[in-house]
């Protein structure tokens, strides 16, 4: 039996194109098979829920998007509305020159006497140049009390308060980061450079300064906050006594060299001690404001008259002439002006706060950085000698003083103020 | 079946009445019975609507569809015993045939019987082949397959599909000559 012999290439072609015998006699078999018709059913029915189901979505595809945009746009508008209370613009930054380098040459270049201090300090002869300055600079005119502008307003939480001191900080540490490329190296350990630096900050004194320039305060706390303590406290004590000729945009300018100057002093030890400042509390200066400048500027400011008594001094002998005042003097509460019943000129002035905030809030609200005392009284008057109390660390309430600030504060539980007093030094 | 794939549903009717017949001739013949065929048949479409969302017009589309029906009859038959495939339930039902058919072709009726006894024979012939070379002769001849085609489908070369079809025609042949 012979093996069937295998089609060529010729006849697998044909068969390839229909042509075969084969491929006739099989097509017209199959043409008679069909399908069933019953598989049709299932298999369309198959095909259809898929597509079904998406019809379905599609059909909420557009209301969907439509509340999604709603959605978003109430959400973008909600923050429209929200934004310039949040990033609303202080004064100091829009005084804040794009280019403080260029700021301070002007200042440089201002035909001014130096002092011996800056002619004397080779390490920072520019910033000399600004602290003689500055000074000699025209006073602006005095600034409206803030307190008294923020009596006609609406009550301002203090929270908010110290957000808007921490934006300028934010933006003042920004610019440091800036400027400190410049920065001088530091000098030498020496009495000399922190004098002359010192000269640098005159008029820029937090604690002496007025209320137009938080920019500036919130930069010169910054540095000092990060320098060595005893060398902020010489920054701040050579300040009481340009502060009220300083103008404000001229130290805004001056900024990066107020920068600069805390960075190099920074790295210096200091070795002179905080003297004692004196406080301000709105447009008064205590120790110089009288009763009845302050019981009038309230009259005719605010529209308010205080509550008028006497108090017994911390001491128990000295006896005040105490102005009270409510919550429109001071929107962080009520505020008490006491008055030195020998001088005839304010005292301290003390600001209860409703409600009690942390200790962290308010050193950063008020521009406050060691060193500090603590004592179980309240700074003394003149005349009065302080009674630091053992223990008094543990002890509650306490206050912390700051000299450097005339500034304290009244703990009454661990970190908690209830009181921020400004008084003015004796002497 | 990219319409269907982007949700028009008539566009997949229309490939189903294109495919349908050969599909199931194709998977009648490769498994030999109807019922298991029908099964096969909306497995293989099943398969289709569920990968829809990824189908690529790499190839011909008729490719694609042979290709998922040949992987479900190999999976099919693999989990069969290894037997010769019997004829189709249907094969020797002469009712199946339509009377029309009859009619049309020829008057005669010797001419009549031999067209049914070919046809009988090349049924026989066909489920008697092996299923490679009765897959690659059906995969051309209802699918229309090219030989590159079937050998894409198959997953062998192009000469070994060309070997498998000329066995297989060589079989086929003696069976049409037998009548």
């Amino acid at each position: 039996m012979s093996e069937p012999e295998l089609p060529d290439d010729r006849e697998l072609e044909d068969f390839l194109a229909g042509r075969s015998a084969v491929s006739r006699a099989y097509r017209a078999d199959a043409e008679q098979q069909a399908a069933p018709a019953a598989l049709d059913a299932p298999v369309l029915a198959r095909a259809a829920a898929p597509v079904a189901q998406a019809r379905r979505l599609q059909r909420w595809r557009l209301p969907m998007t439509l509340a999604a945009s709603v959605v978003v746009a109430v959400g973008v508008l909600r923050l429209a509305v929200n934004e310039p209370a949040v990033r609303a613009p202080s004064i100091a930054d829009a005084a804040i020159p794009a280019h403080p380098e260029r700021a301070l040459g002007d200042l440089a270049a201002t035909p001014e006497p130096a002092s011996v201090e800056a002619k004397a300090a080779p390490a920072a002869p520019a910033l000399a140049e600004v602290a003689a300055d500055a000074p000699a600079a025209p006073a602006p005119p005095p600034p409206e009390s803030p307190f008294a502008a923020r009596a006609g307003e609406s009550r301002v939480a203090p929270e908010a308060l110290l957000d808007r001191k921490r934006s300028a900080t934010a933006a003042a540490a920004e610019t440091r980061a800036n400027v400190a490329i410049a920065a001088a190296p530091a000098p030498e350990p020496s009495v000399a450079a922190p004098t002359t630096l010192a000269k640098a900050t005159d008029g820029f004194s937090a604690a002496n300064s007025p209320a137009p320039a938080p920019k500036l305060r919130s930069v010169f706390e910054k540095s000092t906050e990060q320098s060595a303590p005893p060398a902020s406290v010489q920054l701040q004590g050579n300040t009481a006594d340009a502060a009220k000729s300083a103008p404000a945009p001229s130290l805004a300018s001056a900024r990066g060299a107020i920068v600069s100057t805390a960075a190099a002093v920074a790295a210096a030890p200091a070795v002179i001690p905080a003297p004692n400042a004196t406080g301000r509390y709105g447009p008064f200066v205590l120790g110089e404001a009288t009763l009845t400048a302050v019981a009038e500027h309230y009259q005719s400011e605010v529209g308010i008259a205080p509550t008028v008594g006497l108090s017994a001094g911390a001491d128990g002998r000295t006896r005040y002439r105490v102005l009270e005042y409510a919550d429109r003097v001071d929107p962080r509460g009520p505020a008490w002006f006491y008055f030195d019943a020998e001088r005839k000129v304010l005292a301290s002035v003390a600001v209860s706060l409703r409600p009690a905030l942390a200790i962290s809030m308010v050193e950063a609200q008020e521009m406050l950085a060691a060193p500090m005392q603590i004592q179980a009284d309240a700074p003394a008057a003149c005349n009065a000698p302080d009674r630091p109390v053992a223990n008094i660390t543990v002890h509650y309430p306490q206050y912390r003083v700051y000299s450097q600030r005339g500034v304290y504060l009244l703990l009454t539980a661990p970190d908690v103020v209830s009181e921020i007093g400004y008084f003015a030094p004796c002497g | 079946m990219m319409q269907y794939r982007h949700g028009t549903l008539a566009a997949f009717e229309q490939l189903y009445r294109r495919h349908k017949n050969p599909l199931y001739r194709y998977l009648l013949r490769g498994c030999g019975q109807a019922e298991t065929a029908g099964e096969l048949f909306q497995d293989v479409w099943a398969s289709l609507v569920r990968a829809r969302s990824n189908y690529q017009p790499r190839a011909k589309f008729t490719t694609w569809l042979y290709t998922l029906a040949h992987h479900r009859l190999i999976d099919h038959l693999r989990c069969l015993p290894r037997q010769p495939i019997s004829l189709s339930v249907d094969d020797d039902d002469e009712t199946t045939t339509p009377a029309a058919l009859w009619a049309a072709e020829h008057e005669r009726p010797d001419a009549q019987a031999v067209a049914a006894e070919q046809r009988l024979n090349i049924r026989r012939a066909l489920a008697a082949l092996p299923i490679e070379q009765r897959e690659a002769f059906l995969l051309h001849e209802e699918g229309g397959l090219t030989l590159d085609e079937i050998a894409v489908v198959s997953g062998v070369g192009r000469e070994t599909v060309k070997s498998r079809l000329r066995y297989a025609l060589v079989k086929l042949r003696e069976a049409l000559a037998d009548v």
